[in-house]
């Protein structure tokens, strides 16, 4: 019987042996899964059966201590049993961790396009597709085909370069007559004022008026008719630049208009200067003193100036060049209180219009 | 020689009922720590150590039970570790401005 209860106890103690030996082997096991579940952040996504598994692990170590293989064995069930669960909910449960991507930027990019090449976009380019520096905002500058530096678009003469005398130089034609005298610029002493090629293009010059330029006229500060301009030898009457002066009154019948034989004469002379100058146009002017009415006396200086004017006309002047005009006592030369005044005042004038 | 007796009686006595008081002890520890580590929110904001102290506090009762005082009297310790712990990651967590939506 002794030895029977001694095989049980051996068979026992060997049985018991093997279990904490197998035991030990689990514990080990258990250890690398929850290493594993910890790895697999076990810790967030089940805390609790992770914490009770470590916690079972560490009891099952400490009944080995104690020898009680059995409680141990119980606990590595238990701790098996929540690690395989924290293994399994971590596997569903995303790992807490930040992934800091780089995130690509939306960039939008403008580009400005540029057609025509030409360095100006076409957001800015007036000519898109026609290349173009940027000073004429991309367009091309206009063609200048005579090299005047006028373009051809706005060169009224494209062919024809601007001779740029200081005369019409922004239409682009070539102005080589700038007066247009006939007389080329070049020869032109006057080249912007007319004048005829005897005088190089300059202007003439009539000091005296008298329709015969300075140049011509031998006398170029007295009137005087052509050829040479000088005055004539008139006996009764004087040319002046303003009137025709005569040396004596025209007589008229008294109270008529009718002019007196002994006027003819000086009129012969009058006519005779209209005559030397054929360009000259006289107002005849009659004038009376203030005796009788006023409107008698300018009806009858109206009449009279009309009858010289008749005069004159029948010795061959043309009545266009005549104008007559009776003005009464109204433009008085001397005082009509005394005999010699009113004498002054009873007149004919003959005032130039115009010599040319 | 009976009064030696009595003391050695005794002296011994003491020191058998030292074990026993001191898991006590370190039990109530525990158990308060765990207790207010819960008031805390541990078991939502800290569940790792929360349920570690509890099962620590769990096998020393155990333990105690057991009369393997020494060891009862480590899980308590270990258990009041985990306790602590979980209570001051539960008071940090509430301290913790609320996550933007």
């Amino acid at each position: 019987v002794k030895g029977r209860r001694l095989l049980v106890l051996v068979a026992l103690a060997v049985l018991a042996c093997a279990t904490a030996g197998k035991v030990r082997e689990y514990t080990q096991v258990i250890r690398q899964e929850i290493d594993k579940a910890k790895r697999s952040n076990a810790v967030r996504c089940a805390p609790k059966e992770l914490a009770t598994a470590e916690a079972q692990l560490a009891f099952a170590d400490k009944e080995l201590g104690f020898g009680n293989a059995g409680r141990a064995q119980d606990h590595i069930a238990v701790a098996q049993r929540n690690v395989q669960e924290a293994l399994r909910l971590s596997a569903s449960c995303a790992p807490m961790q930040v992934v800091i991507t780089k995130q690509e930027k939306k960039i939008i990019e403008i580009t400005k396009t540029d057609r025509d090449g030409d360095g100006v976009p076409d957001v800015d380019d007036l000519c898109p597709d026609v290349p173009g520096p940027a000073e004429n905002h991309g367009c091309p500058y206009p063609k200048d085909s005579d090299g005047d530096g006028i373009p051809d678009d706005i060169d009224r003469c494209p062919l024809d370069p601007e001779d740029k005398d200081g005369f019409q130089d922004e239409d682009g034609c070539p102005d080589p007559d700038n007066d247009g005298d006939g007389i080329i610029d070049k020869l032109d002493a006057c080249p912007n004022d007319p004048g005829p090629l005897e005088n190089m293009g300059c202007p003439d010059i009539d000091s005296d008026g008298d329709g015969i330029p300075d140049r011509l006229d031998k006398c170029p500060f007295e009137p005087g008719p052509a050829p040479d301009g000088c005055p004539k030898k008139y006996t009764l009457v004087e040319v002046k630049k303003e009137k025709i002066e005569i040396k004596q009154q025209v007589h008229f019948a008294t109270a008529k208009f009718r002019v007196l034989p002994d006027s003819f004469p000086l009129l012969n002379q009058v006519a005779q200067v209209l005559q030397d100058f054929p360009k000259m146009r006289v107002s005849i002017e009659g004038h009376t003193d203030n005796v009788g009415g006023e409107a008698m006396n300018m009806k009858l200086s109206q009449r009279r100036a009309e009858a010289v004017r008749d005069y004159l006309i029948s010795r061959g002047i043309s009545p266009q060049r005549l104008e007559a005009i009776g003005y009464g006592p109204t433009k008085p030369l001397a005082s009509n209180k005394t005999a010699k005044g009113k004498g002054k005042n009873r007149r004919t004038e003959f005032r130039i219009i115009s010599n040319e | 020689m009976v009064l030696r007796l009595a003391l050695a009686t005794i002296a011994l006595a003491l020191l058998a009922a030292c074990g026993p008081v001191q898991t006590t002890a370190k039990l109530v520890d525990a158990d308060r720590e765990i207790e207010a580590a819960r008031m805390a929110g541990a078991a939502r904001t800290s569940p790792y150590e929360f349920t570690g102290a509890q099962a620590y506090y769990a096998k020393a009762r155990e333990l105690e039970g057991r009369a393997r005082y020494e060891e009862a009297v480590q899980l308590a310790e270990h258990s009041v570790e985990l306790a602590k712990l979980a209570r001051t990651n539960a008071i940090t967590a509430s301290n913790r401005p609320p996550e933007a939506p």
